[in-house]
């Protein structure tokens, strides 16, 4: 099938991962995944399926959330990633990982970047969001070691936290 | 994956043009990308429609309303234009996926994406919609199997949107090589034959701009029901639509269309026709539940998608 003709050149790629400038050199069949964590040396992002069936890969495209498995890097030109290597304190992925922490919502911890980088999306849009968004945002998110409960108690605690900064900036 | 070149086109009959020489279109490849990487798609060159002339926008037109092609399903789900008569798409994009794929996958991708039977997706398995003899569903596992036998493949139509848009009489726009045309669903979607193994009539040469929805007298109501495996990331096994419009007590308007029944999202005609005219009362619904699986012959793992149908169009029509 593929002929000489057919066989793509790498493209130059200009990506912002975590706010730096990271131009790369990609075949089109890359995905963004494995952009992030071949090329960039990013590996929080895991790989599992490479289907949209577990959300493991799970980034922020320009703030939505995505499975970087079904993305080609190609796609994101210019785009802003942001990955749980962007977490610091004083950011909505640095909150989420320490709630994470406080409330033991990790096991084995392979779905945990997929599940903070769901939060974070959600967070970023609603910094108090209800019950429904919060249950809504991890669907897309296995967790085999079933740590469902306190994955959900973790973004609970951030939703109240977010309840009462957005009440003290009213007040 | 296999290597392939990766392009954008800033018009559309350049797209097109690509089309007759084996280009693939990429949306949100949310569906292409697996395909790719399973090698049950063959292609060498890639044309992002994203950076094609073609709109994503939602909005009133003098007809109804229009959806461009690249909508992505997490607009279509939170969209204020699509209150009222046609809160059932809302409905149904709510129900699709997951915000991540929403995020990312189109209304065109999501009419066109390719059945998920167990059979087609396994590249080693050989079966009559990838060009193979028969339909190893119909002695094997088919539990979310079609119960109607419209083709020679007995996969179920996976999209809940088309169902939707398929019982507000909507159409879809293409353009192609011999400029638009404006095909009706009921006519786009087309159960596989021998000369055609796919569930659209779409021409190779041809591309989805939009998709019109006519315009609903006011007080039309609408609903869509999904029933799944489990709550939520899951395909439909069965997806009831509906849209009612009542003058006084009386249903003068009933359009009933269901996903996960047949190898097309199918509308219930004899349901309709049980209800059309009546109150929708007890024994209108009785009647049209009774009739619901007319035509069906189920396979012996899935006869059980009769009752969910009944029970999601009771809980409908009892509803709205
Ligand atoms: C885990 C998972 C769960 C899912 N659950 C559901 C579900 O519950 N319900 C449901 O309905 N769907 C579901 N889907 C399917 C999903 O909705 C589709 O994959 C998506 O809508 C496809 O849109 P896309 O833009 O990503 O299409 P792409 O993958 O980009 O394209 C799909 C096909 O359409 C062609 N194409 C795309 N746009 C056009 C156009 N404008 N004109 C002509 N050709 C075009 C492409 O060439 C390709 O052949 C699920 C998918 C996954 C991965
Ligand atoms: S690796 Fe992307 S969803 Fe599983
Ligand atoms: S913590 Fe192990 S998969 Fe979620």
């Amino acid at each position: 099938m593929a002929t000489t003709d057919a066989q793509p050149r790498h493209t130059p790629l200009s990506l912002w991962v975590n706010g730096e400038y990271r131009p790369l050199s990609v075949q089109p069949r890359r995905t963004l995944l494995d952009a992030l964590r071949n090329d960039c040396g990013l590996t929080g992002a895991k790989k599992v399926c490479e289907m949209g069936n577990c959300g493991a890969c799970t980034v922020l495209l320009d703030g939505a959330a995505v499975y970087s498995c079904l993305v080609l890097a190609v796609e994101c030109e210019q785009r802003s990633v942001t990955t749980i290597e962007g977490g610091a304190a004083g950011n909505t992925v640095g909150a989420l990982q320490q709630a994470f922490i406080e409330h033991d919502a990790l096991q084995c911890g392979y779905c945990t970047p997929g599940q903070i980088m769901s939060l974070a999306a959600l967070f970023e849009r609603e910094p108090a969001p209800t019950e429904a968004s919060i249950t809504e945002a991890v669907a897309g998110n296995l967790c085999r070691c079933g740590a469902y409960r306190h994955i959900l108690e973790a973004a609970r605690s951030l939703a109240a936290s977010g309840t009462e900064r957005r009440g003290a900036g009213d007040g | 994956m296999r290597p392939l070149r990766y392009v954008s086109s800033s018009t559309l009959d350049a797209v097109v043009a690509g089309l007759t020489a084996g280009d693939r279109l990429l949306a949100g490849g949310t569906d292409l990308l697996p395909l790719l990487k399973a090698d049950l798609v063959h292609t060498t060159q890639l044309v992002d429609i994203k950076r094609a002339p073609l709109s994503g926008a939602i909005q009133r037109t003098p007809g109804g309303l229009r959806i461009g092609a690249l909508a992505t399903l997490a607009a279509i789900a939170d969209s204020p234009l699509l209150d009222g008569p046609c809160s059932l798409l809302r409905q149904a994009a709510r129900q699709t996926a997951t915000v991540q794929i929403r995020n990312r996958a189109t209304l065109g991708g999501n009419l066109l994406q390719r059945p998920r039977c167990w059979y087609y997706r396994n590249s080693r398995s050989d079966c009559w919609l990838k060009g193979g003899q028969g339909c190893p569903a119909v002695e094997g596992h088919h539990e979310h199997h079609a119960i109607f036998d419209d083709s020679p493949c007995r996969a179920a139509h996976p999209s809940d949107l088309a169902g939707c848009l398929l019982a507000l009489d909507a159409a879809v726009v293409l353009y192609g090589l011999a400029g638009e045309r404006s095909v009706s669903l009921h006519d786009f979607f087309r159960a596989p034959d021998s000369e055609r193994r796919r569930e659209t009539i779409l021409g190779n040469d041809e591309i989805i701009t939009a998709v019109d929805i006519p315009a609903l007298p006011a007080g039309t109501v609408s609903i869509y029901l999904k029933a799944m495996d489990r709550k939520a990331w899951a395909f439909a096994l069965v997806g009831m639509g509906i849209v009612l419009h009542r003058t006084g007590t009386t249903l003068d308007t009933v359009h009933i269309a269901a996903t996960g029944l047949a190898q097309v999202p199918r509308r219930l005609a004899y349901c309709e026709q049980a209800l059309a005219g009546t109150t929708a009362a007890d024994v209108h619904i009785d009647a049209a539940l009774q009739v619901l699986g007319r035509g069906a012959s189920p396979l012996p793992g899935n006869a059980y998608k009769l009752d969910l149908a009944r029970g999601l169009l009771e809980r409908g029509l009892r509803s709205l």
